[in-house]
C-alpha cells in the first residue's frame, strides 16, 4: 500500500531535484521516508533525494519500489495550480494522482529496466562551504558562458569558482565574511560544467542554503533542504583531472 | 567558404541552385521517349524542396528488368565502383514525378512500389520526355532525369516480408518505435528510410522528404543504440580502425570510457566544398542534441560505429576524423559515410595503451597535422572525467 497527500509545488520541487540530472528512477518508499537514487548514464554524477513522511500531510506506506519516468510525471505536475494539494496512491501497478479534479494513471517503469545505481562512494571531504544557493548558481550560470570546466576552492580563507575557456577567463570570490559558514583546508577540484549547470538549475536550489564539501581532485559533495529540512538532496560530482 | 561546407547544397546563400553542384548538371546520352518500361529497384524519392507541396516518385531505369535493377539502388555494392560507375548507375534512373501535399498519402501505386522488397515491374508514360540530368547532393544518392508523371501501371505484386506488412498496417503505433522494430527485426535500413519516407509508418501519416527520412530513421536507430549500450562495459582499451573510399578517409578511433561521440571532418583544398580547405566539427555526450551542423553524414558515421559497438556489447567514447580528397569530386549521398565506416570497422583494431600513441599513429595516416583536428573538444573532457566508481 502507498498514499500520500502532499503539496504540488512542494512535490514539483522535490520531484526537480531528481529529473535534472536523469530521466528515471526510482522511488523506494517505506514507513517512515522516500528516498531516490539514481546516476547518470556516465557515472560521473549521483543524486539522492529524501523525502521524509512528515513532509506529506497524509502519508500510509509499506515498502515499494517504484520506477517512475520523471519527464512523465513533470508534465503532469506542471498542470497543477498553486495551492493544490496531490494525492498519490499506487493502484494496480499504476501512480493515481490526483490534484484539482484531474485524476491521472501514471504507468510505472519496471524497475529492474532502470540503470543500476553503483554503490554510493563513502568519502570525507576536508573543507565545507556554507553558502546562499541562488550565489553559486548565479556563478555557475557566468562561468558556463566562459568555459565548459570550472574550478572550485578554498584558498586564504575564501571560496573561489574559476573557469577558462578559449579566450575568457573568469574568477568569483567569495571571503570567509560573505559566507555562512567555511571550514577546512585549502582544496581545488576541477568539474565539468555540464553537470553543476544541471544540477544547479533545479528549482529548490536557487530558493535555500546549500552546503558544498570539497577535496583535492576528489567529487564534490552538494546538499541543501527545504521544507523545515524534511526534504534533503544530495548530489555527487566525480572531479576532472587535467590530463591532455 | 566554410558556409558552403556547412551547407552543402541546400540553399542556405538564398540562390535557386547551388553553383557547386550546378557543376554536375552534364549528362549522357540518354534517349527517353514520353514512356519507359523496367524494374524499380525499388526506388522511391520525396524531394524537399517546395515543402509541404514536394515532388514525388518512383526511380525506374529503362529496359533493366529483374535482379539486374538492383545494382540501381544499392550502396553495399557500390562501396566496391568508382565514382564514376555509381553516377552512370544513377544517370540511367529515371524518376517519374508527380506534385502532391505531403498529408495526400494515398498515392497508390506509388507506395506499392516503395512497400515491395524485390525489384517490380513499372511502367510510366510521361507528359513529355523526361529532362537529361543528373542531380547531387551530400545526403541523397544522385537522381537521374526526371519528368512529370501521367501515368503509372505497376506490373508486378510487390513482395513484402511479413513484419514489414504487419507494421504498415499498424496505425496505433508512432513511427519512432515502428523504426526499431522494423530495425531490431533486421530490416534494412535504406528499406525503414523509404517506408518512413513514403507515409507507411506511424500514426498520423505523411510523406517524408527522402534526405530527412534518412537522418530521421538513422538518428532514432542511434539513439536507442545509445541507450543500450550506457549499460554495457566499457572497452579495454585504444582501439583505432580505418578506412578509405571515394576519396573519404576515416580514423576511428575508440576510447574506454563513457559513451561520447565526436567526428571532425575535414574538406582539404580544392575539395567539392571548399576551394581553401576547412575543419568542422560536432559531437555530443549521451544527451540528444539539435540537427548537427554536419548534416547527415554526423549520423551516418554515428551509426555504424554504435552498431559495432552494439554486436559487441561494449561502450566506448567515440572519437572520428574524416579527410576528404579532391578525388571525392561528387557528393554521392550519406551512404558513402556509413558504408565506408562499417567497412572500416570490420577491419581488426590497432590497440594502444595511451591516446598519445594512438593519436600519433592517426596522424601518420591523416595529410593534416593533428593540431588542427585535436582541439578543446568533447574527448579531452571524455579522458579527464573520473566516475564515481573510481571512489
Amino acid at each position: 500500500m502507498f498514499k500520500a497527500t502532499i503539496d504540488a509545488e512542494l512535490f514539483k520541487d522535490a520531484v526537480d531535484i531528481v529529473s535534472v540530472l536523469v530521466d528515471e528512477s526510482i522511488f523506494s518508499t517505506d514507513e517512515e521516508v522516500i528516498i531516490s537514487k539514481a546516476v547518470e548514464p556516465a557515472n560521473a554524477a549521483m543524486v539522492i533525494l529524501e523525502m521524509k513522511k512528515n513532509a506529506f500531510d497524509i502519508y500510509e506506506s509499506d515498502s515499494h519500489e517504484l520506477g517512475i519516468d520523471l519527464k512523465r510525471l513533470s508534465t503532469v505536475l506542471d498542470m497543477a495550480q498553486r495551492g493544490d494539494m496531490v494525492e498519490l496512491e499506487l493502484e494496480d501497478h499504476k501512480l493515481k494522482i490526483v490534484m484539482g479534479g484531474l485524476r491521472y494513471h501514471l504507468s510505472l517503469l519496471d524497475p529492474s529496466t532502470i540503470r543500476k545505481i553503483p554503490k554510493v562512494p563513502q568519502i570525507q571531504l576536508p573543507a565545507k562551504v556554507v553558502v546562499d544557493g541562488s550565489t553559486i548558481q548565479r556563478a555557475i550560470k557566468a562561468a558556463s558562458t566562459v568555459g565548459s570546466y570550472v574550478a572550485l576552492g578554498v584558498e586564504d580563507e575564501s571560496f573561489y569558482i574559476e573557469t577558462e575557456g578559449d579566450t575568457d577567463k573568469l574568477r568569483f570570490v567569495l571571503g570567509k565574511d560573505e559566507l555562512i559558514d567555511l571550514q577546512g583546508d585549502d582544496v581545488r577540484s576541477l568539474f565539468s560544467l555540464d553537470y553543476l549547470r544541471s544540477i544547479t538549475r533545479s528549482r529548490a536550489f536557487g530558493r535555500g542554503i546549500v552546503t558544498l564539501e570539497i577535496g583535492i581532485d576528489y567529487p564534490i559533495k552538494i546538499s541543501f533542504s527545504f521544507a523545515d529540512d524534511k526534504i534533503r538532496a544530495l548530489y555527487i560530482v566525480a572531479p576532472r583531472v587535467e590530463a591532455v | 567558404m566554410k558556409r558552403c561546407v556547412i551547407c552543402k547544397g541546400r540553399g542556405f546563400c538564398g540562390r535557386e541552385r547551388c553553383p557547386i553542384l550546378e557543376r554536375f548538371y552534364v549528362i549522357k546520352s540518354l534517349s527517353i521517349g514520353d514512356s519507359i518500361f523496367g524494374a524499380t529497384p525499388p526506388s522511391f524519392l520525396v524531394g524537399h524542396r517546395f515543402y509541404p507541396k514536394v515532388y514525388t516518385g518512383v526511380l525506374i531505369p529503362p529496359e533493366v528488368f529483374g535482379e539486374g535493377a538492383i545494382l540501381f539502388d544499392a550502396p553495399d555494392k557500390w562501396i566496391s565502383m568508382s565514382i564514376q560507375d555509381v553516377v552512370e548507375y544513377r544517370s540511367r534512373l529515371v524518376r517519374s514525378n508527380i506534385r502532391t501535399h505531403v498529408r495526400h498519402v494515398d498515392i497508390s501505386p506509388m507506395q506499392e512500389c516503395a512497400l515491395s522488397s524485390k525489384p517490380l515491374d513499372t511502367e510510366a508514360w510521361f507528359e513529355k520526355p523526361p529532362k537529361l540530368e543528373v542531380r547531387f547532393d551530400d545526403t541523397l544518392m544522385p537522381v537521374g532525369p526526371s519528368g512529370n508523371l501521367k501515368k503509372l501501371v505497376v506490373a508486378d505484386n510487390p513482395v513484402v516480408p511479413k513484419k514489414v506488412d504487419k507494421t504498415v498496417s499498424d496505425y496505433d503505433l508512432n513511427a519512432e518505435k515502428a523504426v526499431i522494430e522494423l530495425y531490431e527485426h533486421g530490416i534494412q535500413k535504406e528499406y525503414i528510410t523509404r517506408l518512413l519516407s513514403a507515409g507507411l509508418l506511424g500514426i498520423r501519416r505523411r510523406l517524408v522528404p527522402t534526405r530527412w527520412a534518412i537522418t530521421a530513421t538513422e538518428d532514432m536507430v542511434g539513439r536507442e543504440l545509445i541507450k543500450r549500450i550506457l549499460d554495457f562495459e566499457t572497452i579495454d582499451c585504444f582501439e583505432l580502425f580505418h578506412g578509405e573510399r571515394f576519396g573519404n578517409h576515416f580514423e576511428i578511433l575508440l576510447i574506454p570510457a563513457h559513451y561520447s561521440y565526436e567526428i571532425v571532418e575535414i574538406w582539404m583544398k580544392n575539395t567539392l566544398w571548399s576551394s581553401d580547405g576547412c575543419v568542422i566539427w560536432d559531437g555530443e555526450r549521451t544527451k540528444p542534441k539539435r540537427y548537427s551542423q554536419l548534416g547527415g553524414g554526423y549520423y551516418a558515421a554515428r551509426i555504424s560505429v554504435l552498431e559495432h559497438l552494439y554486436n559487441r556489447r561494449r561502450q566506448a567514447s567515440i572519437f572520428i576524423v574524416r579527410e576528404v580528397y579532391p578525388s571525392y569530386w561528387a557528393p554521392l549521398g550519406s551512404w558513402v559515410i556509413s558504408k565506408t565506416v562499417d567497412e572500416a570497422m570490420k577491419g581488426m583494431p590497432e590497440k594502444f595503451d595511451n591516446f598519445e600513441d594512438a593519436v600519433a599513429k592517426m596522424e601518420t595516416r591523416l595529410e593534416t597535422p593533428k593540431h588542427k583536428w585535436l582541439k578543446k573538444n568533447i574527448i579531452h573532457g571524455v579522458l579527464s572525467q573520473r566516475t564515481l566508481l573510481d571512489y
